[in-house]
């Protein structure tokens, strides 16, 4: 329906003056924080920062009606306006590229050509992060009319945005001469990812002579979801460097199928000891049995470096399998190695391995003996239990102190009542030895037994008693214990 | 041209592109060891960033035999003179000194990096090694935005390196106890946490100074905004300095954040999920910020400097822990407990630089890995959003979205200064 040529010039009056109205909003304030920006004081510089900040938040807040269109025509006519400095056009450029919407392109795509270098990147920085193809477009129409250095940041600024209409531009760059140029469009390709990036990166990395684009486009295929089998295979034969390599083989044996067998043996037997590591993980972690089976067979015959790989990776694989493959690298007797088993044999061992992690904790190596304490702590085996407390019955006194240590690791029934029996006894060696170890695990009902075991001793052992009870009641005991401690 | 043939051309174009200078040691690939570092073999090391927290490194990793330090980086010649210096002194050794982490990266014979830089330049950095088959130790926070995380997971997952980041109190006896006592429910249902992460003097602008000699400050800034140099812009000082500015950290969220933020995850078994609510101090009267869990812990950030570093409140009791040992259990009981074989047990490291080491050499991930550190420095991040926003931010920590906030969602990611865009 078409209105009288008189009603048509009221309607567009009146959407100006609406628009005027909706943009105008926040025009005073942002007008007086662009004068603060002239300031020499640069506290109050600061402060018209923040206050731009906190303005354009408040804008921008879900809920507020029509904030953001509001606070874009504000910030667009503040940037036009010749008596705004160029330092405050800066920072409100910088709030356009977080709160910029279609509305504003037009300006930026001008302001990106403008004399001032300064002002061109912060609009080109906004046009990047707005929303929309409008700002693709006016990003890629601008590539033309730019200059080299121009043409990367524009390229980022595409890949950044994951343009999809770009790919052919940036395609056709993967070409440039410049290195610097087709390098960033390898990049950008990477981001945006999808069948037909990785067509036309793969397409290229044939044809490529360049070796920094040529790694670029590699790297990029395999940052763009590169899953081609095949394609995969190439990159871990042929890559040009072993990063490229290794993460060829990863993804490869990552995503099964056609190929992997074959990959993983080549992997296993790679000279290049990362690819081994590559090939021991992956296979250990596989969902496929005869992957994991192929490692733990050839386990036997391994390099040590390549069994320590093995071993930190053992979660995935049969739990009494996992138990042999630790208990017969320990046995290899490299320190390294046996640290690591001991590891392993925390999570996986059974009853099978309590002899040698009490046999361990006795050795002389510092950091074996904390790791075999720190495994007798979590070994999942009841035989573990009936171990510590057989040798707390032991008539060995060694025996019983070695199990008095590992109570400070390993919580096992009715140990506590059996230290204090120890503290009770008659062994003045093994009463020294209990309460060494009774401060780490005590608790309150403990330091009332061990107030009655005081009133029944004399001497030395009697000394001792009292000093632990006086070093632990102020820190554990009832107040009326407390006050029974003092007395003693 | 067969393929052979063409691969070898590549590998000796990229090696004379690449400024290598001569190494003054057996790197590991003459022990027969290319790429990989077998479990008796030396580690060669890079260090990136020489600034108050990379002195800790130094001297720890000249101080082993199975360290060997090949490498240093800065953008500041002065620091970088101190530090090799330093190297001389210890080792009796030189090695090549760099302004561009790029050159350092791309030296074959480096197997690992420390990156010590602000936070604005720990991402770049950890993914250009990363990209370069390097196993990376970066310092916490992990990223300086969410986006760098995810990008930096991403990369770790391609390429498959170790990558340990540097919040040290996982591996600390105390820290891991009292997250395993709140874990195995020894304090009942947890209620609150309250995290003391001090305070930073307020950022502001400061008049222009010379840019001293010697120092690349454009470089300096990477991909952060530019501002006109000031040496209390750039400083290192735990009290302030670049901690304090929104453009290159996320001020007390991110520096003691990332340290408590991450422990406390630990501790309530979300390292592969965080909070789901973040609301600002000052926000309609709320008088601390803090976050929410989906279950309804509520994380509330204290200010003084009294009380624990972290204070764990539940049904059943209370767990109170601080640096330097310092642990204390309400009942007191509580902290002699032994865990059952049955209780959930927390990886165990009492050296985390050593861990990171050891894990370099079996290639299992070290304790705080690159998914921990994403997960952690993704609370300092949104923390840090909220409050500069100064509204409440919804998270979903399963798609890993801001929810119902698309303005609030573009901080996620910030603008980054040509030519310093973010390559993964």
């Amino acid at each position: 329906m078409k209105f009288p040529l008189k009603k048509q010039i009221l309607i567009a009056a009146f959407a100006m003056l609406s628009s005027a109205t909706l943009a105008s909003e926040y025009r005073s304030e942002l007008l007086a924080l662009t004068e603060q920006f002239e300031s020499s004081d640069p506290e109050v510089q600061y402060t018209a920062r923040r206050g731009l900040e906190v303005l354009v938040a408040k804008a921008t807040a879900p809920g507020v009606d029509r904030g953001i269109s509001k606070i874009n025509g504000d910030l667009l006519y503040c940037l036009r306006r010749n008596d705004v400095s160029r330092e405050a056009k800066k920072y409100l450029l910088r709030q356009l590229a977080l709160a910029g919407t279609s509305k504003v392109v037009s300006q930026l795509s001008r302001m990106m050509f403008g004399d001032d270098p300064l002002l061109a990147e912060n609009a080109r920085k906004a046009l990047e992060s707005i929303e929309g193809s409008r700002a693709s477009a006016a990003l890629r129409r601008a590539f033309a009319r730019s200059d080299t250095a121009a043409r990367k940041d524009l390229i980022r600024s595409l890949g950044k945005r994951s343009d999809a209409a770009s790919i052919a531009l940036l395609g056709k760059n993967l070409k440039n001469a410049d290195t610097g140029i087709a390098v960033a469009a390898a990049h950008a390709l990477g981001r945006i990812g999808g069948n037909r990036a990785q067509a036309l990166l793969s397409a290229q990395y044939g044809n490529s002579r360049d070796a920094a684009v040529t790694q670029a486009i590699e790297r990029t295929l395999l940052a763009s979801g590169l899953g081609d089998s095949s394609a995969l295979m190439e990159l871990y034969e042929n890559g040009s460097d072993v990063a490229v390599r290794r993460a060829a083989l990863s993804r490869l044996l990552a995503q099964g199928g056609a190929g992997v067998l074959e990959a993983l043996r080549s992997g296993l037997a790679d000279a290049d000891s990362a690819m081994r590591t590559i090939a021991i993980r992956a296979a250990l972690s596989s969902s496929d049995a005869a992957f994991r089976d192929l490692v733990v067979e050839r386990s036997t015959e391994m390099k040590n470096a390549d069994l320590a790989v093995a071993l930190s990776a053992l979660q995935s694989i049969e739990q009494a399998r996992a138990e042999r493959m630790a208990i017969r690298a320990f046995d290899r007797g490299d320190e390294t190695l046996m640290g690591l088993a001991l590891d392993a044999l925390a999570n996986c061992g059974s009853s099978l391995s309590v002899d040698l992690l009490v046999s361990a904790y006795g050795k002389e190596h510092k950091v074996l003996r904390i790791k075999a304490a720190s495994a007798i702590g979590r070994l999942k085996s009841s035989k573990m239990d009936e171990r510590l407390t057989a040798m707390l019955r032991s008539d060995s006194n060694d025996e019983v102190i070695t199990a008095l240590e590992l109570l400070a690791h390993r919580n096992i029934p009715h140990a506590k009542s059996m230290l204090l029996g120890l503290v009770a006894g008659e062994d003045e060696e093994l009463v020294k030895a209990a309460l060494k170890t009774l401060p780490a695990i005590a608790s309150e009902a403990d330091l009332d037994r061990l107030l009655e075991i005081a009133k029944d001793k004399q001497g030395e052992p009697r000394r001792w008693i009292v000093a632990i009870l006086k070093k632990l009641a102020p820190l554990l005991g009832s107040e009326t214990l407390q006050s029974q401690v003092e007395q003693l | 041209m067969n393929k052979l043939t063409r691969r070898s051309a590549i590998k000796m174009s990229l090696k004379a592109a690449a400024a290598i200078s001569a190494p003054l040691f057996l790197p590991s690939s003459v022990l027969g060891l290319r790429g990989r570092v077998g479990p008796n073999s030396r580690i060669t090391i890079g260090l990136i960033g020489h600034g108050k927290i990379m002195k800790g490194h130094r001297s720890y990793h000249l101080g082993r035999d199975t360290v060997e330090v090949v490498a240093l980086c800065d953008v500041d010649r002065r620091k970088l003179d101190m530090a090799l210096t330093e190297v001389k002194d210890m080792t009796g050794k030189t090695c090549p000194t760099y302004e561009y982490y790029e050159e350092l990266c791309a030296r074959s014979d480096i197997d690992a990096v420390v990156v010590g830089t602000p936070d604005h330049w720990h991402a770049q950095i950890a993914i250009e090694a990363m990209k370069n088959g390097k196993d990376v130790y970066v310092e916490k926070p992990m990223t300086l935005t969410i986006e760098e995380g995810k990008v930096m997971r991403e990369t770790l997952h391609r390429y498959g390196n170790v990558l340990q980041v540097g919040s040290q109190q996982r591996s600390n006896r105390s820290f891991r106890k009292a997250a395993e006592l709140v874990l195995n429910g020894y304090i009942g249902k947890v209620r609150t946490v309250s995290a003391r992460l001090g305070e930073f003097p307020a950022p502001t602008q400061y008049p222009e100074e010379p840019i001293p000699a010697g120092f690349n400050y454009d470089r300096w800034l990477g991909p952060a905004p530019w501002e006109p140099y000031n040496l209390e812009r750039v400083k290192g000082d735990y009290g302030g300095g670049w901690r304090s500015f929104w453009d290159y950290g996320s001020r007390k969220n991110g520096d003691w954040g990332a340290h408590h933020y991450d422990i406390i995850q630990w501790a309530l078994g979300r390292d592969e999920s965080g909070p789901v609510e973040f609301v600002p101090k000052g926000y309609e009267d709320t008088e601390n910020q803090y976050f929410v869990y989906d279950d309804g812990v509520k994380v509330i950030r204290g200010y003084g400097r009294e009380g624990a570093m972290i204070h764990f409140v539940g049904d059943e009791g209370e767990v109170m822990v601080s640096r330097g040992d310092q642990f204390e259990t309400k009942s007191p009981s509580l902290k002699n407990v032994v865990l059952k074989s049955s209780d959930v047990r927390l990886y165990e490291s009492s050296d985390h630089r050593a861990d990171w080491l050891n894990a370099i050499r079996t290639r299992k991930q070290p304790i705080c890995n690159v998914n921990i550190g994403h997960r952690s420095a993704t609370i300092c991040q949104l923390s840090g959003i909220s409050e500069r926003l100064g509204r409440p931010i919804r998270w979903d920590p399963v798609s890993e979205q801001i929810v119902g906030d698309s303005n609030a969602a573009k901080w996620m990611s910030r603008p980054r200064r040509a030519p310093y865009g973010l390559l993964g």
